[in-house]
């Protein structure tokens, strides 16, 4: 063996480097493809056509909070208000501070147009805005906060108990118990676990099936928390009560459900 | 009378010898034709679509020479195969013919001609009796086989769909299922809806069977009577030897036999269609015909989806898309796609069929029911299915025709566009503007997996609990501390010189000491200690090094910490000291 690379050795780091900036220049055309669908469907919008700018946002691969809440708008102005507000739910999910603004005002519009109100009581509004802010950062984000500080607190705590330093304990559990509280409210909030009711005749039956007797009626784009799925029944539970409904009455705010059904 | 006998005997041998001479060469001599199932058993009767074998043998090994059987051109010669074998220096020919009849009755096949030696020797006739069940002149085997074909109906009209049911049944651990073949094709009917093989078991005759089934769909393209061919299975069959060397033939013979069965054949007679006005779309049992248009309200030239939603059970594979009648004039339509969508109703299926329609007119529509016929295999009549009337309100659309006005008067856009803020502004819309610059990939960021999660979690746990137990056996395990003794002497003898403490070398010796011995301190003297350097082998002048050492540091503990400039040459001793301690304790 020289003290240089052989000849060998060469080629074969010339193609490693060469392979690594193919791909990712092929991932760069890849993402310019997306943007130039959304640039297309924004075109669209901006002509009026709605039902072609629906068509160019839906042929993007894992669309964004811009991409959702444009589709929402494109929803809106085709009348289909209960998928609009549907899709400016799913807008929620990676939006920044101003668009949560744009989603709430869009959300007032709908649900004036389909003459009910939009929940806006003190408990609403807080559960909204602590959903939204746990939500906002990703659960792999809370889930290495805490595990920095739980190695943290494993090294630091015996240093601190030798030094007898009390208050630097408790700050050092109190945090750790906060971030534990806001990654488990995360898992909680989970998109998944979330559906709007879509068709205006849905009910709630008192069990999976059709032969189960009726409970209550449930509000046209009421946002309901997944308790179970059995077959094609959901049991959900929302501001009439708990109970079973059809899976085809509701969608899923979670998009990657709507595809798995 | 003894050499009557004898001559007498001589007589008669030499007769039937001649006999046998004649009759040999007769036999060897005729042209003979016979029936044989599939399986080279002799055939007794024939089953309608299963095939057989004619075979016919004549001398010579001429096999360019091809016979002539009467009666052959009346039935369906599926392939032809030729043999020669040679016996004793005579050279036979043998021809075999696959032969399938499809209507039963009977038949004369024959005779045969071929030429022999330069003439033409002629075969016998052979009568073929053509049934519904193929029998055989065998013995009566003991069954390790069967191959069944059924269909769920036999009368039935063009198009309709029949269940069938092609069913293996074999001997459990003697017999193992290969494959089923089909012998040859159906023109005309399409087989459909494949699934399988099922296995499961079943009893037939009083003996248990493992079976291997097949299931699929007959639909008839023409009316009239048609003859579903017979199938066939390949198997094999486990072989019991009684040879008493079968513990060395297993090497070298194998020990299951292939072989092959064939089903019966299947007869269909098929209605065709009642005669209709109107053409029939379909052959089934149709329940629903639903037809919706999303949205309902759209612009000018806008496209709407038109939904047909076609609910039941037939031939909806051989279905074409319905064509839309009666749509307004004004309207442009095509066809979008077709799928299969998944009914709720057991044992139906439902067929969707989407076309776009684009209004050329604004106003109020409405667009006319359409019209499924089809054929009910229930009541066997035509019947037809309708959709209700869609109304659609189409809305005029400011930028169809006003494309020059566009063009001219900018500020009259529907959208300006704000490039800086980001955002679209609608003019005429009662929403927040679009968002142009925000995500319009989701960024994805999956979370730590469970099994990662839990394993980072619990390193750090891991690693406290080993602390925790490494102090304790350092407290508490005799052999633990023992062979930490030196490296808690220089521990403690680095920490106590970097407080400057002379006074704590004493004791750190006397735990070095107690831990190495397995003693207490209490025990420990120095007599004791040098006793057992003296035992350890520590020559006498290193034994007095070490007490005149050891003495400074009681006077150091109980008297104080002595001159000051020593206090460098002490820790250096004492570093010595355990060095040379290492190798004598």
């Amino acid at each position: 063996m020289g003290a240089g690379r052989t000849m060998d050795q060469r080629v074969r780091i010339g193609y490693l480097v060469g392979s690594f900036f193919v791909v990712a220049a092929m991932q760069f055309c890849f993402a310019g493809s997306q943007e130039e669908l959304f640039l297309r469907g924004n075109k669209h919008y901006q002509d009026g056509n709605y039902a072609q700018a629906l068509e160019s946002y839906e042929a993007i691969k894992r669309p964004g909070s811009a991409c959702w809440y444009n589709m929402g708008n494109c929803l809106y102005h085709t009348e289909r208000y209960v998928d609009a507000i549907l899709y400016w739910r799913r807008a929620e999910h990676g939006a920044r501070c101003g668009e949560y603004q744009h989603i709430d005002h869009n959300y007032l519009q709908a649900y004036e147009k389909l003459s009910k109100e939009y929940p806006n009581g003190t408990s609403c509004v807080m559960r909204r805005f602590f959903r939204r802010t746990i939500n906002g950062i990703s659960l792999c984000v809370w889930q290495m906060i805490f595990l920095l500080l739980w190695l943290a607190a494993c090294i630091a705590l015996p240093i601190f108990a030798r030094a007898r330093s009390w208050w630097k304990i408790i700050i050092l559990l109190l945090t750790l118990l906060s971030v534990t509280v806001c990654m488990l409210c995360h898992v909680h909030f989970q998109e998944q676990n979330y559906v709007i009711v879509t068709q205006a005749d849905a009910e709630l039956r008192a069990g999976p099936g059709e032969d189960f007797a009726v409970v209550d009626p449930v509000g046209l784009a009421e946002e309901c928390r997944v308790k179970t799925v059995q077959d094609e029944w959901l049991k959900i539970k929302c501001l009439s009560g708990i109970g079973w409904i059809q899976l085809t009455d509701v969608g899923f705010v979670d998009p990657e459900m709507n595809k798995n059904e | 009378m003894r050499k009557l006998f004898v001559k007498f005997m001589q007589y008669c041998s030499c007769i039937v010898f001649a006999l046998l001479l004649f009759f040999n060469n007769k036999a060897v001599a005729a042209v003979d034709i016979v029936l044989k199932t599939m399986d080279e058993r002799p055939l007794k009767q024939a089953a309608a679509g299963q095939s057989f074998l004619l075979v016919l043998t004549a001398p010579g090994d001429d096999t360019r020479e091809r016979p002539t059987i009467k009666g052959l051109q009346n039935v369906r010669v599926e392939s032809t195969n030729t043999m020669l074998l040679l016996v004793n220096n005579r050279a036979r020919r043998t021809y075999k013919y696959r032969v399938r009849i499809d209507k039963p009755g009977e038949y004369i096949l024959g005779p045969a001609e071929i030429t022999v030696d330069g003439h033409i020797e002629r075969s016998k006739t052979v009568k073929v009796n053509v049934g519904e069940r193929q029998e055989t002149a065998a013995r009566n085997e003991s069954r390790k086989a069967l191959l069944r074909f059924t269909a769920e109906k036999s009368h039935v009209v063009v198009g309709e769909k029949i269940r069938c049911k092609l069913t293996f049944y074999g001997v459990p651990d003697v017999v193992f299922f290969e494959r089923f073949i089909r012998t040859a094709p159906c023109d005309r009917c399409s087989i459909t809806g494949q699934e399988g093989p099922f296995t499961g078991a079943a009893v037939d005759d009083g003996i248990t069977f493992e079976t291997v089934e097949l299931h699929f769909d007959i639909i008839p393209n023409e009316s009239g009577r048609i003859v579903i061919p017979a199938y066939m299975a390949e198997y094999s069959v486990f072989q019991d030897s009684d040879d008493s060397l079968s513990a060395f033939s297993f090497f070298f013979r194998q020990r299951r036999e292939r072989s092959k069965i064939y089903s019966n054949a299947c007869t269909l007679h098929v209605d065709p269609l009642p005669v209709n006005e109107s053409e029939v779309d379909a052959v089934g049992s149709f329940i629903r015909f639903h037809a919706d248009i999303k949205p309902s309200v759209a612009k000018v030239g806008e496209g709407m989806v038109l939904t047909l939603e076609l609910e039941g059970d037939g031939n909806l594979d051989a279905i074409d898309v319905p064509e839309l009648k009666n749509i307004p004039e004004r309207a442009r339509w095509y066809e979008s796609k077709q799928y299969v969508a998944d009914s709720k109703r057991p044992g139906m299926q439902k067929r969707c069929y989407e076309y776009i329609i684009q209004m050329m007119d604004s106003g109020e529509f409405e667009l006319a029911p359409q019209e499924f016929i089809y054929f009910d295999i229930k009541s066997r009549t035509v019947q037809t299915l309708q959709t209700t009337p869609l109304h659609i309100t189409i809305q005029k659309n400011p930028h169809i025709g006003l494309k020059d006005e566009l063009v001219e008067h900018d500020d009259q856009l529907p959208v300006q566009m704000d490039a800086d803020a980001g955002q679209a502004t609608n003019v005429s819309d009662d929403l927040a503007p679009l968002h142009l610059n925000g995500w319009f990939n989701a960024r994805q960021r999956s979370p730590i997996a469970p099994s990662v999660f839990l394993l980072l979690f619990l390193m750090p746990l891991a690693w406290l609990l080993f602390k925790v137990v490494r102090l304790y056996r350092l407290h508490h395990s005799p052999y633990f501390i023992r062979s930490n003794a030196f490296r808690t002497a220089r521990k403690e003898l680095a920490h106590a010189r970097a407080e400057d403490n002379t006074r704590a070398l004493h004791a750190i010796f006397l735990c070095l000491y107690a831990a190495r011995l397995s003693v207490h301190k209490a025990v420990l003297s120095q007599e004791y200690i040098t006793h057992y350097l003296q035992k350890s082998g520590l020559q006498k002048e290193k034994i007095n090094e070490w007490n005149d050492f050891f003495n400074q540091l009681g006077e150091r503990l109980f008297f104080g910490q002595g001159n000051k400039s020593n206090d460098t040459s002490i820790w250096e001793q004492a570093e010595l000291w355990i060095k040379e301690l290492e190798s004598v304790i």
